[in-house]
């Protein structure tokens, strides 16, 4: 696993109704205090979720990101998007 | 002596409390906690070991013991939002949780430790449904069968030996039941899931065949099978079926006196009753 910023700052959102807040208003702020790779801050906010299970992101946790449809995330497109990259 | 008395195998799927919240106590799910509630009523455990996959809730990634136990008065939860759930306080028998630990760790085991603790939907789910009243004192086994890479197979059996055999060295009368929390196939957003879902049952062949062994026994079978690159084909879940195993290391080769599947879910629930 790798990745680790990544699923410490999913592991926040789950938490922090303010920072989630924050992810909605202006995700590239947001994001940046995450010493997030190039790759990875892209994908996150492209909502690519296939690239990020690729860098090396767990399944279970980018799932978490779906009820708060944070990067245009929802249950219809998790699905296809998750399979983009493999 | 003490001594394992029964063991119960069963899902924890978060969405298990609404779905039988909506649907009412004659559902089938409902029905299925309802029969291990009864047995394990009926068996009147002291305490209750549970094998758990932690969901990097209790534990994350800053600090992820592989085989762990949780030694305290009390724990609560869930600490991960579950739906259509009460918050719970849950007593721990920590007696017990420090026997099993210092047993195991003097038999080989390299056990971690936390003293001070919340517990997922992993844990509660089940204990919603067949302890509602968190009546009996529980025993947190985590394996961390998630994240990988996860422990083997071989090594989780040999860990539910060491639980019984500490059970066993105990000199008072203690009755405990083990519990083994989790599914048999399933993946949670990796591309592994169902076309078009999010979570489901990510190899439903490996779940006709590892319910097969539960149903005969076939201990051996099922070690052999479980390599950890067939665990991982099963779903980024698919270590959970680690549980299970730890369980029957508890019991060793009995065939449970009761095992329906969910096969859609990925999910089984089964009871090994041997008083009767």
């Amino acid at each position: 696993m790798s990745s680790y910023a990544v699923h410490k700052m999913i592991k926040r959102i789950q938490r922090d109704p303010a920072f989630r807040q924050q992810l909605q208003q202006d995700p590239q702020a947001a994001l940046r205090e995450y010493p997030l790779t190039d790759a990875e801050r892209t994908a996150l906010l492209a909502g690519d979720v296939g690239a990020l299970h690729e860098l090396g992101v767990h399944g279970y946790l980018l799932s978490r990101l779906v009820p708060f449809g944070l990067f245009g995330l929802t249950a219809q497109n998790y699905p296809e998007r998750i399979r983009s990259h493999s | 002596m003490a001594e394992i008395v029964a063991a119960f195998g069963l899902p924890h799927t978060p969405s298990l409390p609404a779905l039988v919240a909506r649907e009412g106590p004659t559902c089938e799910t409902a029905q299925l906690f309802t029969r291990v509630q009864h047995d394990l009523e009926a068996v009147q455990p002291d305490a209750l070991v549970i094998f758990d996959s932690d969901h990097l809730n209790t534990f994350f990634l800053d600090n992820l013991p592989l085989l762990s136990i949780g030694v305290a008065s009390s724990t609560a939860g869930p600490n991960d939002g579950t739906p259509a759930m009460p918050r719970y306080e849950i007593p721990v028998d920590e007696q017990l949780a420090q026997q099993v630990r210092g047993y195991g760790i003097a038999h080989g085991f390299d056990l971690g430790m936390t003293q001070e603790f919340e517990v997922d939907h992993s844990v509660l789910v089940p204990l919603h449904f067949v302890t509602p009243r968190m009546q009996v004192p529980i025993v947190p086994v985590f394996i961390a069968g998630i994240v990988p890479p996860i422990p083997q197979a071989r090594r989780c059996f040999a860990l539910g030996q060491a639980v019984r055999e500490a059970i066993e060295a105990m000199p008072d009368a203690t009755r405990v039941a083990v519990m083994a929390s989790g599914s048999i196939s399933l993946d949670i957003g990796s591309p592994l899931a169902p076309p078009g879902q999010i979570a489901g049952t990510a190899d439903p062949a490996w779940m006709h065949e590892v319910l097969g062994y539960l149903k005969n026994a076939a201990v051996d079978d099922l070690l052999h099978a479980a390599t950890t690159e067939r665990l991982a084909r099963a779903g980024n879940i698919g270590g959970e079926l680690l549980n299970w195993i730890a369980l029957l290391g508890g019991i060793g080769p009995r065939r449970p006196s009761f095992l329906e599947a969910q096969a859609g879910h990925g999910d089984a629930y089964a009871i090994w009753r041997w008083d009767a």
